[in-house]
């Protein structure tokens, strides 16, 4: 399960910027803590289909547009 | 950066436990000391004693903080928040780590009886204290650890 989550790569940090968000703005947002969604963008947390399919509500765009398995 | 009101929770919640089992591992391995000295001559007695008994109010401080912590993720309505699947995440593996703490003592405890003619119910309270304090000490490493910082 460690080494999967180095390949679970997700584009959270330029979605925010594009959004102007925060951690902490976008953890309130879907019902997290910033601590949350600052270890699903550096790939220590993987994060159920649920709280993915909220972070991708939150941007109007789709859970493959955030996440996706890099190639190693 | 300013941390925002869940962070302080987060952190609060997690110095509120280490603080917690600090307090109830100073008061049950000092009333634990106080049973094994108990009837002997030793001079720490009162010192042991004089333990146990700031480890009793420094629990009863920690309950209180437990509390006045509880109120304040009433106030703030963060308990999802605080409650959210990393959180699951972390609890489950403290659970673990107390469990094998646990399963560990008294799989070493079972051959030593073989060797040592030990008290075995102050060895069964000692595993009691750590398979507590483990999984709670555990639980708030994982909360503080992995935080790369605001951003």
């Amino acid at each position: 399960m460690q080494s999967e989550q180095k390949y679970f790569a997700n584009h959270l940090k330029q979605l925010r910027a594009q959004h102007n968000y925060t951690q902490a703005d976008l953890a309130e947002l879907v019902g997290v803590t910033r601590k949350t969604i600052n270890t699903i963008e550096n790939r220590v947390f993987i994060p159920s289909a649920f709280l993915a399919l909220k972070l991708a509500q939150v941007f109007k765009i789709t859970v493959e547009d955030i996440f996706y398995i890099e190639e190693h | 950066m300013e941390l925002n009101k869940v962070d302080k929770l987060v952190h609060s919640r997690a110095k509120i436990l280490i603080f917690a089992a600090f307090a109830f591992a100073l008061w049950q391995f000092s009333w634990i000391g106080s049973d094994i000295i108990k009837g002997t001559e030793s001079s720490i007695i009162h010192l042991i004693t004089g333990l146990v008994i700031l480890g009793s109010m420094l629990w009863v401080a920690a309950c209180y903080f437990f509390y006045s912590f509880s109120k304040k993720v009433k106030k703030a309505n963060a308990f999802e928040a605080l409650n959210d699947e990393l959180t699951h995440k972390n609890k489950r593996q403290a659970f673990m780590a107390g469990y094998f703490t646990l399963f560990g003592m008294i799989w070493l405890l079972i051959p030593a009886t073989d060797f040592w003619d030990l008290d075995l119910l102050l060895f069964i309270r000692t595993i009691a204290v750590l398979a507590i304090i483990v999984p709670i000490l555990f639980f708030s490493y994982l909360e503080l650890k992995n935080d790369q910082g605001a951003g």
